[in-house]
């Protein structure tokens, strides 16, 4: 089924790439069907007003079925948002990215959904024993499974 | 005017939300594909397509097939049909059952591999809890108190016997408040009846007024006094456990300024505050783990590794259950034993939490120390009876007496107090267990006190074993600062190339 995931993401790179794609979000690199990385930023007054993060989506075969591993660029360049639910290695504890994605998402979706989880941050902060999690944290954020125990943020 | 019934099939474009491909109402797809609009909203989908999701979003254990089975958009649940005929209901139902059967045995097999673990070390603890109190009291105790025969066994000594090897080793960790190694034994043992049964069926009625055989002789525990208590010799039971603690703690402290004195060191800071600085750490060195103890976070940092042993053999004289005390190499040694503590316990270099460094080979010797001790007790009891035939000084003190007497058996509860007065009577039964419990029953106090002789015998050996380690630390200190380099001659250099006083 590799096909169906090649040109539903062909479909999706398209759209990013035209007039429909969401304000604040940029494709910076695409050059195949299984990483992509986007810069977003939060727009309007909030907490991360002028900063500029990115995102690295993985895809597997089986997209849209199955959700895209998506973390925060942390590199020399960019750092994680400092957020309750961004862990400092650049994973984020979001629903739509585990149990609740469904195939109806897409990229600039996710991209909408984060960029509002930002835009509503009360306190910069990182989660709980951010410490712990990024010491023992698999490369692959999907591997890690999540409390989503707030639904305010 | 009937409403016309608006289908998936009647729109112009068909998108679907999965696969996202479109498909226009005039140029249809070879070979077609079938649309669905399962639910309320405007999404629809590529049957195929929806029923993959529904599949695949099924198989994973977060999801409950609710949350799978509605839009993601309005929430409407989707209806699924399919041919699901009575026996495949049946299997899906038996496949249930065989699933919940199959856990059944997984936890039922899991438990008895953790219950027949948990009874082995449960049978060898007892076991070596029996071989521990016949080493410490003497075969002719053993056989009174305990017997070979597990049949005979109180019921008490299925608990007491496993917890032996227990204290044994936590007297010997020095972060434990430090039990006297032989308290648990001493506690309880002298006090428990006589379990032995008559040797036969003839003197069942004998054994019924406590006389075995018509051998043994009764005393009354009755007549017993506050004397005997406290001032008998050998010293009963309650007395030593009521002094051990504070010869013990009088001993550490004497021993301390004795090992300053010949080490040439002064008292570290936390022992003259009188109080432990609590242990933060443990670090084991061969594993390169490390443990901390109150949980706090710190910043992760590599512990580096544990100093190495320098090659000095330990002194012949040593045999394995003396543990030459470490020492960091290159250091001259700074801290002296503590008693006879087997874990070097130092705060760490950098002044920072109090750090136990712990090898595989100081765990092993620890607890093979510990199991080692009544062995040794008995060894070292041995030796003591052996030159006491030689001074009747030590005769005495050891009160060495021979065995074959009769072995009195004390009556209770029958012999209690006649007198009718019931506070006397009360007051008298008291005194009998005050007694019991302080003093030893009375075939306790008959026996030829083995005990005694391997307790003494188990002093002399933990002094004699801090009095080595002392003397390790001393002689390898000494071999430290003793340490010069030998000069050479420059035969192999030029002389020009030296710039010399008188060329």
């Amino acid at each position: 089924m590799g096909s169906i995931s090649a040109r539903r993401l062909a479909k999706e790179y398209k759209e990013l790439n035209s007039d429909e794609c969401p304000v604040g979000i940029k494709l910076l690199q695409a050059d195949d069907f299984e990483t992509w990385i986007i810069a977003i930023e939060v727009l309007g007054e909030t907490l991360y007003k002028d900063e500029k993060f990115a995102l690295k989506f993985r895809f597997d075969p089986q997209y849209p079925i199955s959700s895209p591993a998506v973390q925060f660029v942390v590199d020399e360049k960019y750092q994680a948002p400092l957020h309750p639910h961004v862990y400092s290695n650049g994973h984020i504890c979001a629903s739509i990215l585990g149990e609740g994605w469904s195939p109806v998402l897409s990229v600039p979706a996710v991209c909408v959904t984060l960029q509002s989880m930002l835009a509503s941050c009360k306190k910069k902060e990182r989660p709980e024993g951010n410490d712990r999690y990024v010491r023992f944290a698999p490369d692959n954020p999907k591997k890690t499974k999540f409390m989503y125990d707030d639904d305010t943020v | 005017m009937a409403r016309r019934v608006l289908t998936v099939d009647d729109l112009r474009v068909k998108l679907c939300f999965i696969c996202r491909e479109e498909e226009t109402h005039d140029k249809p797809e070879i070979p077609p594909r079938k649309w669905v609009h399962p639910c309320k909203c405007t999404l629809i989908a590529h049957e195929s397509c929806l029923l993959e999701w529904i599949g695949t979003a099924e198989s994973n254990q977060d999801r409950t097939p609710e949350s799978v089975r509605k839009c993601p958009q309005c929430g409407s649940k989707y209806e699924v049909y399919s041919n699901y005929p009575l026996i495949l209901q049946y299997m899906d139902m038996s496949d249930v059952l065989l699933s919940m059967f199959g856990r059944a045995v997984t936890f039922v097999g899991v438990g008895a591999i953790v219950f027949s673990f948990g009874a082995g070390i449960y049978a060898m603890s007892t076991a070596y809890g029996a071989m521990a109190i016949q080493n410490l009291v003497g075969d002719e105790m053993y056989h009174l108190l305990l017997t070979d025969d597990p049949t005979n066994w109180p019921f008490h000594a299925w608990i007491n016997l496993p917890l032996i090897p227990i204290s044994l080793i936590c007297s010997q960790i020095p972060s434990f408040s430090n039990p006297v190694p032989l308290h648990s034994i001493l506690t309880l043992w002298p006090s428990v009846p006589p379990v032995v049964r008559p040797p036969s069926t003839s003197s069942y009625l004998g054994s019924a007024f406590g006389i075995f055989g018509g051998l043994q002789k009764e005393i009354d525990i009755h007549s017993r006094t506050l004397g005997d208590l406290f001032f008998s010799w050998p010293p009963s039971p309650l007395m030593i456990n009521v002094a051990a603690p504070f010869v013990r703690v009088f001993y550490r402290v004497c021993f301390r300024r004795f090992s300053h004195w010949v080490m040439g060191t002064t008292a570290p800071a936390r022992v003259l505050n009188g109080r432990r600085q609590p242990i933060r750490r443990i670090a084991f060195g061969d594993l390169h783990m490390e443990f901390r103890l109150d949980g706090r976070e710190e910043p992760a940092r590599m512990q580096p590794a544990p100093p190495a042993r320098l090659p000095v053999g330990p002194p012949e004289a040593m045999d394995e259950g003396i543990a030459p005390l470490e020492r960091p190499a290159n250091v001259p040694v700074v801290a002296p034993p503590e008693g006879a503590q087997a874990i070097g316990a130092g705060a760490g270099q950098d002044g920072g939490p109090l750090t136990i460094h712990l090898t595989l080979g100081k765990i092993g010797r620890i607890i093979g120390g510990a199991l080692l001790l009544p062995f040794i007790s008995n060894k070292m009891g041995a030796a003591l009876f052996r030159l006491s035939k030689h001074s009747s000084l030590l005769r005495r003190f050891l009160a060495v007496h021979p065995h074959g007497g009769p072995i009195p058996v004390h009556r209770f509860p029958p012999s209690f107090a006649d007198s009718k007065n019931p506070v006397r009577q009360l007051g008298s039964n008291l005194w009998v267990i005050t007694t019991l419990i302080g003093c030893g029953s009375p075939a306790w106090t008959a026996c030829d006190p083995v005990w005694w002789r391997n307790t003494v015998g188990l002093g002399i050996y933990l002094v004699a074993k801090d009095c080595v380690g002392l003397w390790y630390n001393w002689l390898s200190d000494r071999e430290i600062q003793s340490r010069r380099l030998k000069d050479r001659a420059f035969d192999d250099v030029d002389p020009a190339e030296l710039d010399l006083i008188t060329p």
